[in-house]
């Protein structure tokens, strides 16, 4: 086993990817209901307010940030930006500043949406 | 033509871009939306919306190009595998070519149905 | 004296044994090198393992070393920080037996690229000369010195699945090449750089092998500039 940071990297970016493309079919097909009328869209919106749900669009933004960081990570270092300073880009460019925005973005969608959902 | 180069460009172009598009995306459904801001997530306010000229083809756009990108991803992902032979790789293209389209209608449909 | 737990693979003919521990004692400043020596010494004679130089030069002895390909000449015992040292064969490469890998798909890579200088004017009796501050002078710096050790080719997580791929060591050195102002094989290395599946479209910028060359050669910094150049391939062509 080869123990780099590039390999989680790179796994990351693919899982995340391919998570994202199953979530836009399911995306696509929510608002596919809308366009069937006001039953239609009400049923399939009674999913949305499980907290099971709600967890789910947590991973959601986590896997969002994830492999927009990484995939700035990749564009920057492609362009033969940042070379030899690579390391530091992937913990505090990549690791450092998504989690921050993570914690940003979950700490209110899981105070709001689980918590104190209504 | 250079396809190679230009395909591996695309995917860094249509990231930026989904970059932005999403960001704009989240921030009108999540932030700026008076009724979903309150928690209302209902028909009306989302048909409001979603039937306006501008957003259809902004929401349309933003669908073509996370299906160029997450597609041709997942080609990458395959072209990567070496002991998957050339001719199933250029099968597994053909495929995906034909998912996004019948995926691209099927988004278009929902738009058109709702104006 | 320090005492140390080295964990090395054993095995031949892509055969595993897994893994067997020695008990070694180093001197301060010894290598891995080294420890693998006084296994071969004190403990098991039929221990196999590469090395030629001793002093970093000749890129015989890479191997992974605690999870990173480097070289085990280069490598000493009390950086690594802990009493056990895992040794394993490099990956991505057959293995002859325990440590010795054969370098064969490396250099199958590499031939692919031409690697050799093809005199673009072969016939011609001026001195061909590289102009100070040419294109040449100013991005080959720090990436002439490969030793083809093999490390990168190891670390490439792309080479982990594609045998195809060219691995970074043969892409810096075509480059070299196409840069190169006196060299005239342009197309056949273009061609070569640029397949879909083998070429410098399946690198997926993990730095692996930035990471870990012994020379430390960028040559994730290679594999993007040929992406780049590729999208305009007059700009290889044209070598003033």
């Amino acid at each position: 086993m080869i123990r780099l940071v590039g390999n989680s990297a790179q796994l990351l970016q693919r899982i995340t990817g391919i998570g994202l493309l199953v979530y836009l079919f399911l995306h696509v097909r929510t608002i596919h209901k809308l366009s069937e009328g006001p039953r239609a869209f009400d049923e399939a919106v009674a999913v949305f307010r499980s907290p099971l749900f709600k967890l789910g669009e947590i991973a959601l933004l986590a896997a969002v940030i994830l492999h927009a960081f990484n995939g700035i990570r990749i564009t920057i270092a492609g362009l033969g930006l940042a070379q030899g300073r690579q390391k530091q880009v992937f913990v505090w460019g990549v690791a450092g500043a998504g989690a921050l925005l993570f914690v940003a973005g979950a700490a209110p969608m899981f105070w709001f949406g689980i918590v104190r959902a209504d | 033509m250079p396809w190679n180069a230009l395909n591996w460009y695309l995917q860094r172009i249509t990231g930026a871009a989904l970059l932005i598009l999403l960001i704009a995306h989240f921030w009108v459904e999540h932030f700026a939306s008076e009724p979903l801001l309150h928690g209302k997530l209902t028909y009306e306010a989302i048909r409001a919306r979603i039937t306006t000229p501008l957003w259809q083809g902004i929401d349309i756009a933003f669908l073509l190009v996370a299906l160029y990108h997450g597609l041709n991803g997942l080609r990458n992902i395959v072209l990567d595998f070496s002991f998957i032979p050339r001719e199933m790789a250029r099968a597994v293209t053909a495929a995906l070519i034909g998912i996004g389209l019948v995926w691209a209608w099927w988004g278009i449909e929902a738009f058109s149905n709702l104006s | 004296m320090i005492r140390y737990q080295v964990r090395v693979a054993r095995g031949e003919q892509g055969i595993s044994r897994g893994h067997q521990t020695f008990e070694v004692e180093l001197e301060d400043r010894m290598t891995v090198l080294d420890a693998l020596f006084r296994i071969q010494r004190e403990h098991d004679p039929e221990f196999t393992f590469r090395c030629a130089c001793r002093v970093g030069m000749c890129g015989t002895c890479a191997a992974s070393i605690n999870g990173i390909p480097r070289l085990a000449c280069r490598t000493r015992a009390s950086v690594l920080g802990g009493k056990r040292i895992t040794v394993d064969p490099l990956p991505n490469l057959p293995v002859i037996r325990d440590i010795a890998v054969s370098m064969q798909p490396f250099f199958d890579q590499w031939k692919r690229v031409t690697p050799g200088f093809r005199p673009r004017a072969p016939e011609s009796t001026e001195l061909a000369t590289i102009p100070e501050g040419s294109r040449y002078m100013r991005l080959s710096k720090g990436k002439r010195d490969c030793i083809t050790c093999g490390a990168c080719f190891g670390a490439c997580g792309v080479k982990a699945a594609s045998a195809e791929y060219l691995g970074p060591a043969a892409i810096n050195r075509a480059m070299l090449r196409l840069i190169d102002p006196r060299d005239g094989a342009v197309e056949e290395r273009v061609s070569v750089l640029d397949q879909e599946r083998a070429g410098v479209w399946r690198c997926h910028t993990q730095f692996n092998c930035t990471e870990v060359c012994p020379k430390g050669i960028t040559l994730t910094e290679s594999i993007t500039w040929l992406q780049r150049s590729l999208l305009r391939k007059s700009s290889l062509r044209n070598k003033a």
